[in-house]
């Protein structure tokens, strides 16, 4: 699990500029699915054929970043986020821009308290500004490194969100025997500024049911807001989050099932945030929509933690799912 | 003088009123086209063909509309209370010359004059300003204006400088014109043109227009802010005029399809027309409703550089609108 989860977080995948990650994943799953295509968004559809409803499963594989807005005269690229980017637990680490440059972002705002993204920069050591714009085009992304460990049961990366769920939901795939239904297991991309892939590819796929495969936050550690879903619980069962209240006969179907087969989950409320489904649910003549979510401490920072039973919980409950 | 353009930015089209601009659109584009209609919304959607069939479908868009002020009230000395339609900075309004619902009533903005204002240093705020009709009382107002009327800047159209302009509603009536422009040539290909209605309040009209259309690939032609006044070395000025059309890599409302905008970049160089790059992530445009309608599709935005955009008046560069039209043509002579 995490060689596997190393290697996926350690491909590049800023929103809106996937294909790295994107052509990584289709590698991976290609043994394991009947048919697989990109959409106009560069959304990565695996297709499992089956007869009865049809079952989206979606797991977003863009991560947030920034991206090069221009280049001041002294040889600083000014960046604007792409997606979330708290400064407080992003300043200070190290950036790869997409053509493999590397700089450090850093604030430049001392005197205040707390950092504010408008002050930040990303420094590549260049010596002015014509050796920064030969180095990093304006209209790049740059993602953080981190690095991907073990700590106990636990794993840590700078990018379980949501390369954990690209994990759960490609082993699902791959373990899954005879799914009951018709899949697709869509690889989204823009979910961290605003859910914009999963918008059009469950509109050309007008499933039956979704279902988000996501990281959720945990509240378990020292001063955090406190969260009903935390590390170790299982499988986290998505009731609600800022996006969609999820449909109940999912809710029950996963928490039936998961008590039938021993699989350890605990439900999810979520406070802020939201999810793929979020744009799904109200297309067409509406789906039915669920999620399964992995609990991870410290999101969107450079140590995000999961533990290593949850996400096994959350394969062996799509898997079920799949199967019923 | 460009007549088409001072003809455009004269007309008076708040989102949801676009009624004047549609007619004087229609009525430039009627003859060009293979097909034209207009849809429940008001958008104008035209499709004309061109040398060769489409092996997709392509979608040009500009919106017709243009932020505006709404009267939402009458106080009982007869002045009319009222609420912006689109983004516009309150601090710019005081001592504007409008015109006020479809019998062009002519008003002023008015403020407390410095003499009798409390605080100097507190810009006001919308509810703060009121528009003097000259009303003697409130019955004396409401023959003239009615709750409802929509209010729009009193703005003449003049070109000054080098090839500048300064005009109100260049966004996007810049676009309106350069879409016009294209439309009058051959086309290498089949292709839409929509005319889209209430951009400004949300994108409304272009993701109609988009259900309607079914784009694969779509190109907006937009008006951008230029800040290229008292900029410090460190900052951005976003853009500036005279430099090129805009090509922007992502704003608030999308991210640009990567290979076709490195299709456009490699069509203006190869054209040897002048473009320049979106220097922020600021601002949205009918872009995100477009790429985000049906099935998506993969959009694109030029822009026109417009110093003071979303006020009474901007500043263009003409050079920069015709190379727009020219950058548009090479990016669709490329497609193919």
């Amino acid at each position: 699990m995490i060689d596997a989860i190393r290697e996926l977080a350690g491909v590049s995948g800023v929103s809106g500029n996937e294909r790295n990650i994107s052509e990584y994943i289709k590698g991976q799953i290609l043994p394991y699915v009947d048919k697989v295509y990109e959409d106009s968004l560069g959304n990565l559809v695996a297709v499992r054929r089956g007869e009865g409803s049809r079952v989206m499963l979606m797991a977003h594989m863009d991560q947030i970043g920034l991206v090069a807005s221009f280049v001041d005269d002294k040889g600083f690229v000014r960046v604007a986020p792409v997606g979330h980017v708290d400064p407080k637990t992003t300043v200070g680490r190290p950036v790869v821009f997409e053509n493999g440059e590397t700089g450090v972002f850093i604030c430049g705002s001392k005197e205040k308290k707390e950092p504010e993204l408008k002050d930040c920069y990303v420094d590549i050591g260049a010596a002015d500004r014509a050796e920064a714009l030969r180095r990093v085009e304006i209209g790049q992304t740059a993602s953080f490194l981190s690095n991907t460990f073990e700590t106990g049961r636990k794993i840590v990366s700078g990018a379980l969100d949501n390369r954990a769920g690209c994990y759960c939901l490609m082993e699902t795939l791959r373990r899954v025997k005879n799914n009951s239904c018709e899949l697709y297991a869509v690889f989204t991309v823009q979910e961290e500024v605003g859910l914009r892939g999963a918008k059009v590819s469950g509109f050309e796929i007008a499933p039956d049911v979704a279902i988000a495969v996501d990281v959720t936050l945990s509240g378990d550690h020292p001063d955090a807001r406190e969260t009903t879903a935390v590390l170790g619980g299982g499988a986290a069962v998505k009731i609600c989050d800022r996006s969609a209240i999820c449909s109940r006969g999912i809710i029950e179907d996963l928490e039936n099932l998961a008590a039938r087969r021993g699989i350890p989950v605990q439900r999810d409320v979520l406070a802020s945030g939201g999810t793929d489904i979020g744009s799904v649910q109200l297309l067409g003549k509406g789906v039915q929509v669920g999620g399964v979510s992995i609990p991870v401490r410290y999101c969107h920072s450079a140590v995000e933690m999961a533990d290593k039973n949850d996400i096994e919980a959350v394969i062996g409950l799509l898997t079920a799912y799949l199967e019923k | 003088m460009n007549k088409q353009l001072s003809y455009l930015s004269s007309l008076f089209g708040a989102s949801g009123s676009e009624g004047d601009v549609r007619q004087a659109v229609l009525n430039e584009i009627r003859d060009y086209c293979t097909r034209i209609q207009v849809d429940r919304l008001g958008n104008i959607i035209a499709y004309k063909r061109g040398s060769v069939e489409a092996p997709f479908t392509m979608m040009l868009s500009a919106h017709m509309d243009e932020v505006a002020l709404m009267v939402t009230a009458i106080d009982d000395d007869g002045y009319l209370k009222f609420d912006t339609v689109g983004g516009i900075d309150p601090r710019i309004l005081p001592g504007k010359h409008v015109v006020i619902g479809r019998r062009k009533l002519h008003g002023v903005i008015g403020a407390l004059a410095p003499h009798l204002a409390e605080d100097k240093e507190k810009a006001p705020k919308v509810e703060d300003l009121c528009i003097d009709i000259g009303a003697r009382d409130k019955a004396d107002a409401e023959e003239h204006a009615t709750v409802g009327d929509m209010v729009g800047f009193d703005t003449g159209y003049q070109e000054f400088g080098e090839g500048l302009v300064r005009a109100k509603a260049l966004d996007d009536r810049a676009g309106c014109y350069m879409l016009i422009e294209i439309l009058k040539q051959d086309l290498p290909f089949d292709m839409y043109f929509t005319f889209t209605v209430m951009e400004e309040i949300g994108c409304v009209g272009a993701a109609a227009a988009a259900y309607e259309v079914r784009p694969q690939y779509a190109l907006i032609l937009e008006g951008t802010t230029a800040g290229d006044i008292h900029t410090e070395k460190d900052q951005t000025s976003v853009c500036r005029l005279n430099g090129g059309p805009v090509l922007s890599f992502m704003d608030n409302a999308a991210i640009y399809d990567r290979d076709f905008y490195r299709m456009a970049l490699d069509a203006a160089r190869g054209a040897g027309i002048p473009v320049q790059i979106k220097e922020a992530v600021a601002g949205g445009n009918e872009s995100g409703a477009v790429q985000q309608a049906l099935g998506g599709c993969k959009v694109l935005a030029i822009s026109v550089p417009c110093r003071y955009i979303h006020s009474p008046v901007s500043v263009a560069s003409l050079e920069d609108i015709e190379n727009g039209i020219r950058l548009t043509q090479a990016i669709l002579n490329q497609m193919l």
